[in-house]
């Protein structure tokens, strides 16, 4: 059994990749098959972290669910490249006139990078606080207290031949955690194989807890 | 410029210009709409360290023109921008790329070349 923070935070991956439709690609979110058309800015991603979480201690807090204060970490990056009239400036038969206009018309890598991050965190905000995804996709009352309390974003630096901005959204939320104890891990099945063969090896009469402990339990 | 300097900025002809060994086909279009065209030396790939402190190879060409061989030089407050057009590759008979001069800067203090850092320019919708 996971915990609900890990169950939110996938709800919110597919929620955003969901309601993408083209402006941006959700890192981790395994889209439909869609048209070249659809994707033609890849260039704007957005990656959801878990952050922190708060547990308060309440009465029953050792037995019942646990109170879990979620903070996701949404993390938004787009890359621009300068935009404008670049028939013109290939244009071998273009005159200086056209040219200058052309240059002067064109909008600047880092001005272009800020509004579109801008608008991604336009998109991500409205998508996240719409009415409709007050339970982010889950069933009605598995999360409560959703609010993005902060955004914040960084300037413009050159990468490559592109300019790249980054933002953070922080996403807070609260779920209830079932204390459902640890589960181990799975065992090894070459293990129960050896185990298996050392038993038949042994002769009649033999105890076959003679094999090593490890051994016998099929795993840890 | 005097002695050694002097006598550098003359081999730049050889050094940085000739198509037969490192000089590239270059086309600078200014603010003004002049075609410049000039043979230069073009670095396709630069060493960045990222935000984590490693070091990796981005696409970031630099261009390196000799400055007695332009009309008119590209200046930082130059507005709008200059467009650079250079081969999309190394290989002879590539495709010109055109870019937008995102900083010019003279190189060596008066060594007599300028070099041109450059963004990707797309066609806008």
């Amino acid at each position: 059994m996971t915990m609900e923070f890990r169950t939110v935070k996938t709800a919110v991956v597919n929620l955003l990749g969901a309601a993408a439709a083209g402006r941006f690609r959700v890192v981790g979110y395994k889209p439909r098959a869609m048209a070249p058309e659809e994707a033609n800015d890849t260039r704007r991603t957005v990656q959801v972290f878990y952050a922190s979480g708060d547990f308060p201690r309440s009465g029953g807090g050792s037995l019942g669910p646990v109170l879990h204060n979620c903070t996701l970490k949404i993390d938004l990056a787009v890359a621009c490249a300068a935009k404008g009239d670049l028939s013109v400036l290939e244009d071998e038969t273009a005159t200086a006139v056209q040219l200058a206009a052309a240059l002067d018309g064109f909008q600047e890598s880092a001005d272009l990078a800020d509004s579109t991050m801008d608008a991604l965190i336009d998109a991500v905000y409205q998508i996240l606080m719409d009415g409709e995804n007050v339970d982010l996709g889950l069933t009605a009352g598995d999360v409560s207290n959703r609010w993005i309390a902060r955004v914040t974003k960084e300037g413009p630096s050159p990468r490559g031949e592109f300019v790249m901005m980054n933002g953070e959204m922080d996403l807070s939320f609260r779920v209830a955690e079932e204390l459902a104890g640890d589960e181990g891990t799975p065992a090894d099945p070459t293990l129960g194989a050896v185990y298996t063969e050392i038993e038949t090896s042994i002769p009649d009469g033999s105890s076959a807890d003679t094999a090593p402990a490890a051994l016998r339990g099929g795993g840890i | 410029m005097t002695g050694l300097r002097a006598q550098a900025e003359a081999y730049l002809e050889q050094t940085l210009e000739d198509p037969n060994l490192f000089g590239m086909e270059i086309e600078l279009i200014s603010p003004e709409g002049e075609r410049i065209q000039v043979y230069g030396q073009v670095i396709y790939k630069s060493m960045v360290t990222n935000d984590l402190g490693l070091e990796t190879v981005v696409n970031k060409p630099v261009v390196t023109v000799r400055a007695s061989s332009l009309s008119r030089v590209p200046l930082p407050t130059d507005s709008p921008r200059w467009a650079c057009r250079i081969p999309e590759s190394p290989q002879a008979g590539a495709d010109l790329k055109t870019y937008i001069v995102e900083t010019p800067e003279e190189g060596g203090g008066s060594l007599g070349i300028i070099r041109l850092y450059l963004t990707l320019a797309e066609q806008s919708s």
